[in-house]
């Protein structure tokens, strides 16, 4: 897929953006499932992150860096509102429910699909052990250990994510492991 | 335990990958549609709008404004032409028809339940397209009116 040229072509016909979603949506929205171990959550936060992307797409400049990278940080802020907040209400989903009266996460298979996805976390046992220490942590360490080992992502790209320089990025891993290894030890 | 057991455990952890995800295709129709139908009614009714702003001002509130003059000269050029004339109706009618269509399709929702030979019609609260429904359905009133189309 040629972003640059993708992203000149939502400018034109902002459908195009369906590219985008087709593309990643699986990407973001198992990253958001991991996080939170939670398939509501997980849902509303996606699309949340898909929705203020469409709404927001024409913003993005291309820098030579991945739409995805991109994703990844809506993602990472809607993922905080949502750690940092006892409810959390993702606000574009939000106007839209009282814009247009539309549930657009609300649909027919959501509890098939929510034991089955369940059912699959629960064969994850060292996982959801880990998890739920990693949760813990300050909320800046739990987003660079989740990118780094859920996501399998390097130290450079969790700086262009986050936002953050490489060397800061470096020294929040380090203290995480540091403050994971206290609380498994501890 | 060493911080480097605790950096490979990481890395070597098994995750839990959701593959069977069926609710992305439910999602995407909605989400590409956000804001798009009442945004294309508004569009389609801003000439009828103008023009009923400038009959609503002339001949009701007897306010001229040269500017308004101009598109009333404008459309009555139109009506004269042989050919032209055919779009004064589409324009006036048409379009706040089109729009009315439009946005009645996006709160409205026809389900046929073949067994019971029922057709289901649901009624979506959505404030926005309601309103523009209405709005073009006061505009297409205003230009059913005797002598509106008449420049």
């Amino acid at each position: 897929m040629n972003e640059e040229k993708l992203l000149k072509e939502i400018e034109k016909d902002p459908q195009k953006f369906e590219v985008i979603y087709e593309a990643f949506y699986k990407k973001i929205f198992g990253y958001v499932f991991r996080r939170t171990t939670h398939y509501d959550a997980a849902k509303d936060i996606t699309a949340e992150t898909f929705l203020k992307a469409y709404v927001g797409i024409g913003k993005f400049k291309w820098r030579n860096i991945s739409v995805l990278y991109w994703l990844y940080r809506i993602a990472t802020n809607e993922l905080n509102k949502y750690f940092n907040s006892r409810r959390y209400l993702p606000e574009s989903l939000s106007r839209i429910h009282e814009e247009y009266g539309v549930d657009i996460t609300d649909y027919t298979n959501a509890e098939t699909e929510r034991i089955l996805l369940e059912e699959d976390l629960q064969k994850h046992l060292k996982f959801l052990q880990i998890n739920d220490l990693i949760k813990k942590l300050d909320i800046k360490y739990q987003d660079v250990i989740s990118l780094r080992f859920y996501e399998q992502k390097s130290v450079e790209e969790i700086a262009i994510i986050l936002g953050k320089k490489e060397g800061t990025v470096k020294s929040l891993l380090s203290r995480g492991i540091d403050k994971l290894k206290a609380h498994m030890t501890g | 335990m060493k911080k480097e057991d605790v950096d490979t455990m990481l890395g070597g952890m098994d995750l839990p990958h959701p593959e069977h995800i069926k609710h992305q295709q439910e999602l995407k129709i909605p989400l590409l549609s956000y804001k798009r139908s009442s945004r294309a009614g508004l569009w389609l009714l801003v000439v009828p709008v103008i023009v009923a702003i400038t009959f609503l001002l002339k001949y009701e509130l007897g306010i001229f404004f040269p500017f308004l003059n101009g598109i009333q000269n404008f459309f009555a050029a139109v009506d004269r032409n042989y050919y032209l004339t055919y779009f004064i109706p589409v324009i006036f009618m048409g379009l706040p028809l089109l729009a009315m269509i439009i946005n009645l399709l996006a709160f409205c929702h026809f389900t046929h339940m073949r067994e019971k030979q029922e057709l289901l019609i649901t009624i979506k609260y959505r404030p926005l397209n309601i309103a523009v429904f209405l709005f073009s359905f006061a505009i297409l009133v205003f230009f059913l009116l005797p002598d509106r189309l008449s420049f």
